[in-house]
């Protein structure tokens, strides 16, 4: 298994404790954090969707899908690498700013909000640039 | 990859970028007031990445990696009812954007849920026998 596959898979299961925990906190009856899990909900559940089912699928593709040549079996690796570094550091980024109580904690929420936009969509345009080639038929290329 | 499988896939990777545009469409009006009505594409971003993007992205990841068959018309079982399947579901995504966006016809949304129904009930027509051994001979 490549290294930046196994890099993907193992933050996807960090995210996915992440997120239960998260809605755990947030299933809670009462008290203090249960009024802030509720308000981390929809990071949560982006660390689910893109934290873990995101980066399940872009490990494993890079690591099954036919090969792109015999000089770059998976293709373009700084590719593959940007696409795991902008999704990670923007859904990080993203649970550090969407919630509106983080407001109140740092000045510059909006601002980092918007980088994690940016850095999570550049994590998907990146994977799909690099997979788009290995995505052929048997015996093309 | 068989062709179907080329087919789907491309098609999922392009819905996962028209997703994930989106969904960054969908922050960005959280983040910025200016753009506050692109929040209203929510449902359409979960279509895209869900539906288009996922669901489509397993299902021709599925058909190509799948136990074949030694015998019979073709390796892959029932190709036909797979083209049913992606078929129904890319009309379906389709007709979805198009109500979304023109019509927010409850008919045509109904119309959309039937589609995606019959491209399930397909998926599973074809995929059921897949589900299997290994054939070695």
């Amino acid at each position: 298994m490549p290294r930046i596959t196994r890099w993907f898979l193992k933050s996807a299961l960090i995210y996915l404790v992440c997120a239960i925990g998260i809605e755990v906190l947030a299933a809670w009856p009462s008290g203090p954090m249960h009024r802030i899990a509720i308000q981390l909900r929809p990071s949560a559940f982006h660390f689910f969707f893109v934290g873990w089912l995101s980066q399940m699928v872009f490990g494993v593709s890079h690591w099954l899908f036919p090969i792109f040549s015999r000089s770059e079996p998976r293709g373009k690796q700084w590719l593959i690498d940007t696409s795991f570094v902008a999704l990670n550091i923007g859904i990080v980024l993203r649970f550090f700013s969407e919630a509106p109580f983080w407001q109140s904690v740092y000045p510059g929420t909006q601002t980092v909000l918007l980088l994690s936009i940016a850095l999570q969509w550049v994590g998907f345009v990146a994977y799909a640039v690099h997979i788009w080639p290995r995505i052929k038929l048997k015996g093309h290329g | 990859m068989p062709l179907p499988a080329v087919i789907t896939l491309r098609m999922a990777v392009l819905y996962l970028i028209g997703g994930a545009t989106l969904g960054a469409m969908v922050l960005t009006g959280k983040a910025l007031p200016a753009f506050v009505q692109w929040i209203t594409l929510f449902p359409l971003h979960i279509v895209w990445i869900a539906i288009g993007g996922f669901v489509q992205f397993t299902l021709g990841t599925a058909f190509w990696i799948l136990p074949k068959f030694a015998t019979g018309p073709s390796f892959y079982g029932n190709v036909r009812a797979f083209q049913w399947c992606i078929g129904a579901l890319n009309v379906g995504v389709i007709l979805y954007t198009v109500n979304f966006v023109v019509f927010q016809n409850d008919l045509l949304g109904l119309g959309v849920r039937v589609l995606w129904v019959i491209a399930a009930v397909a998926a599973g027509i074809h995929f059921f026998p897949r589900i299997k051994p290994f054939q070695h001979s």
